[in-house]
């Protein structure tokens, strides 16, 4: 058994002393108004010793309790040995009343026994906790239908199931000081540039909180700029997504209690690739990419682009469009950019909206934004068909982008640009695109470019951007993780003349 | 990085700022006439005319005429404002209608300069001859037809698509001015029986003093001479040879050429300038109304279309030299040919063309005779 901690480093109030009656008078003291804290008088039948066994009540798997701990105290008989005769997986001699504190709300119980100055402290964690399921937001049609948990050493576990391998190495810190979550960064040792580590741990180390509640709230801690509208670091809740994520050689970092996975360093595209797309056949997952780079640019311009042209530029729009437009125009009493501005916010009320009401009240929503924005409003003249036309085709392209991250990013981006087109027109619109280029590639994600490898060039990590080339091609790792290994695969598939 | 580019951000919206949102104008306030007109009265005064869309359920008539008089195009302006709610703007124009009696006057193409000067104004309007007098045009709106301008615009892009007719847009008819080497043509409408037709082609002089008219045959082979013809134009021909059975033409043959090739040699002996012109064609038959076996025997046949075609690519050049025009710019050729010899007479052009020397003959192939015999 572990003898972890060496007793000359505590101090002399901290440590555990051999008195029973001592121990217990310092636990009452200690937790006050604690009444979720079970404490349990016993006298071990091996030694005949008085115990003192105690747990948090809910925390623990109390068959676990009864089965592994109480009864082989309390029954077996045996040889009167140094080593107690419970049957738990895990068992920590503990001396100091900081780290037994930490243990026993972790899950564990403390078993004190009259003479001994230690505790032990017995694996019986066992806390309420939902099945696997589906993930939420991240549904795929052909990956695993697993997704991350809010136990952390569960996740690592559902990770582990794609890398059996001892590569993969997990670092564990400890956050925050009342919270003490336990975040672990996981990379393949071989594989994950050690940069990106140490720049991990150092940002995560920093931090200095309550507590971390959600993976979101670490993010924030750690990205390299908080001000930019861009996520620069991918959370996920697929175990799949994550393994193959450590498989480029980004780190990941899970937060327990949340079930989020935290990817770092990601690029720009990281954000159009979806796990899908290497199941999908090439050719499939190639164009649904484009159509995803083409649905950022609609979702972003598109309302800007339409208010423009029909405040400045109508010169460019076709004989017969101009008429069509012109009609449905004319009734409208505001300007195209009041039009575009009050549509855009009702659709974003709706889809609020929708987010916390439960399923059976979520239809409402969805019967009274389709009859009251797609049907009334036009009639009643206040906005014109063209207008609903650009927003419902606005948040269908959203819809598209499997990120929500970068979905919430775009929703902004879109009302600035708006604004911009409104005062400018197309030079607004231009000036827009050209300073989202240059924020994009000024961008960091963990000290690595955020642009590549469009923006500086990586050519070879191209067959992963816009296109997905066929698997086989692709026999290297992305440059952008600079990895420490960086091939990937060789000839993988058979040569039909080579046979 | 990430600051400077902010920094730089900012400086340009401010220096954006500094021009601000004046120069907007959405598109229901805004008068967006689609066809301006010209024509001159009894009284040799200056019309224009323009007919722009009523953006509106409430109202009828879909479009709204405008009319008045001004010196030039650009005074035209309040007086086109007053008579509309919005601000006319010559963005969209879709053609420019010019009456047949301005052109028989010196000086009507500089009354387009705002056109050219005014970057505002399209120019890829098409400019359209009518003959008659713009007015009736105008006001015609026949019940059964789309708006005047869909209309003539889809009419002159359709027909020309097929070379009967020229599009010649308010850009091109710059160059077509001021290149000396060629005089303009453009497309020429009239209302035929309260309908409005396209009649051809007109051909005006370097003055822009009208010539004369191409109907649509003659269209095609100017459009082949230029070596603009698109594929897919259709010729019809009557053969002397074969035997015709009245009321019916029944010696007419009917073909759609697929490549054309047309070579111009171009030199400059005694003091004229001569052509040499040789077309050839790859022809599909599409009707043939006299019996005729052109699987065993079509070199005959194409030797009697090829003559035909000649024959008609004469006449049209001497129809050319004798109104004095140069719509094919032979000018072009002669100034990339025998460059001392045109610049000479390049003041003169249309003149000194007349004078020439011009040969055309056509080589006509059959590739096809459809899935009949």
């Amino acid at each position: 058994m572990p003898d972890n901690n060496t007793e000359q480093n505590i101090p002399h109030s901290d440590r555990i002393s051999a008195d029973l009656k001592e121990n217990l008078a310092k636990i009452q003291r200690l937790f006050t108004e604690t009444p979720d804290m079970v404490t349990r008088h016993l006298t071990i039948k091996q030694s005949g010793k008085q115990a003192l066994l105690i747990y948090i009540d809910g925390l623990n798997d109390k068959a676990a309790i009864n089965e592994n701990v109480l009864r082989p105290l309390q029954q077996e008989m045996g040889e009167n040995s140094q080593e107690i005769a419970v049957t738990v997986g895990h068992v920590e001699h503990l001396y100091s009343w900081e780290k037994a504190e930490i243990g026993l709300f972790q899950g564990n119980s403390l078993l004190f026994i009259d003479g001994s100055e230690r505790t032990y402290s017995l694996d019986t964690k066992g806390w309420p906790q939902r099945n696997i399921e589906d993930p939420q937001l991240e549904s795929s049609l052909k990956g695993a239908h697993q997704g991350f948990l809010e136990t952390g050493d569960l996740n690592i576990a559902l990770i582990r199931r794609y890398l059996p391998h001892r590569g993969l190495k997990i670092k564990r810190l400890m956050v925050g000081e009342r919270g003490q979550t336990t975040v672990s960064i996981l990379y393949i040792e071989d594989i994950a540039n050690e940069k990106y580590m140490a720049k991990l741990e150092q940002r995560i180390r920093q931090i200095n909180v309550d507590a971390i509640i959600n993976t979101g709230e670490l993010c924030e801690f750690i990205e390299d700029n908080p001000f930019s509208l861009f996520p620069q670091l991918i959370t996920t809740e697929r175990p799949d997504t994550t393994a193959s994520q450590l498989l480029q050689g980004r780190c990941a970092v899970v937060v327990d209690r949340s079930p989020n996975v935290l990817i770092a360093p990601v690029t720009f595209m990281s954000f159009f690739q979806n796990i899908d797309d290497y199941s999908s056949r090439w050719t499939i997952a190639t164009f649904l990419r484009l159509l995803r780079v083409f649905a950022f640019f609609m979702a972003a311009f598109l309302p800007a682009f339409y208010i423009s042209v029909v405040s400045y530029h109508f010169e460019i729009i076709p004989l017969k469009l101009l008429l069509t437009l012109g009609e449905s125009r004319g009734q409208v009493p505001f300007p195209p950019f009041v039009e575009a501005i009050l549509m855009e916010i009702t659709l974003e009320l709706l889809r609020e909206a929708g987010i916390r009401l439960p399923a059976p009240v979520g239809q409402t929503v969805g019967i009274v934004g389709g009859i009251v924005i797609g049907q009334a409003v036009v009639q009643a003249g206040l906005i014109s068909n063209a207008m609903v036309i650009v927003v419902a085709f606005t948040a269908i392209s959203s819809f598209i982008l499997p990120n929500y991250d970068m979905v919430a990013a775009v929703r902004l981006i879109r009302f600035i640009l708006m604004i911009l087109a409104s005062m400018f027109g197309f030079v607004g619109l231009v000036i827009g695109l050209m300073t989202l280029i240059g924020h994009i590639l000024s961008l960091k994600s963990l000290g690595t470019a955020y642009g590549t490898p469009i923006g500086p060039v990586r050519l070879a990590d191209l067959k992963d951007t816009i296109v997905r080339v066929p698997l086989w091609l692709m026999d290297k790792r992305p440059l952008s993780t600079a990895p420490k290994q960086s091939i990937r695969q060789r000839q993988s598939r058979i040569k039909e003349d080579t046979e | 990085m990430s600051s400077s580019i902010t920094r730089i951000t900012l400086f340009i919206v401010i220096m954006l700022l500094l021009s601000s949102c004046s120069d907007q104008l959405n598109l229901e306030n805004a008068t967006t006439p689609l066809v301006l007109g010209m024509d001159l009265d009894k009284n040799k005064k200056f019309h224009f005319y323009l007919t722009a869309p009523v953006f509106s359920n409430r109202i009828k008539k879909k479009s709204i005429e405008m009319t008045g008089t001004a010196k030039t195009l650009r005074q035209s302006r309040s007086e086109q404002d007053a008579q509309t709610a919005g601000s006319t703007q010559g963005r969209n124009y879709q053609v420019i209608l010019l009456g047949r009696r301005m052109l028989n006057y010196e000086g009507w193409f500089q009354m387009l300069d705002v056109i050219y000067r005014d970057a505002r104004n399209t120019v890829t309007d098409r400019v359209i001859v009518v003959d008659g007098s713009v007015p009736e045009m105008l006001y015609l709106n026949p019940p059964d037809q789309p708006m005047l301008p869909i209309l003539l615009r889809g009419m002159v892009d359709s027909t020309s698509s097929h070379s009967e007719t020229v599009s010649t847009t308010a850009h091109e008819l710059h160059r077509q001015f001021l290149d000396k080497g060629i005089t303009p043509y453009f497309s020429q409408v009239k209302i035929i029986g309260g309908k409005v037709r396209i009649q051809g082609t007109a051909l005006v002089s370097k003055a822009g003093i009208y010539k004369g008219m191409l109907d649509a045959q003659e269209t095609v082979l100017l459009r082949i001479l230029q070596k603009n013809a698109s594929p897919g134009f259709s010729l019809s021909y009557q053969l002397p040879e074969e035997p015709k059975k009245s009321p019916f033409s029944t010696n007419t043959v009917s073909f759609s050429a697929g490549k054309v090739k047309t070579k111009i040699k171009t030199s400059f002996k005694n003091n004229r300038f001569k052509y040499d012109i040789k077309v050839s064609m790859v022809v599909g038959l599409s009707e043939h109304l006299f019996p005729f076996d052109v699987f065993n025997d079509s070199k005959r046949l194409e030797d009697m279309i090829g003559q035909q075609v000649t024959d008609h690519f004469n006449a049209l050049i001497a129809k050319f030299q004798k109104l004095k025009v140069d719509p094919i710019g032979l000018g072009v050729y002669a100034r990339a040919y025998e460059y001392k010899a045109f610049k000479k007479v390049e003041d003169d052009w249309a003149e000194v063309l007349s004078q020439a020397d011009i040969t055309v003959s056509a080589k006509v192939t059959i590739a096809s005779m459809g899935p009949i015999k």
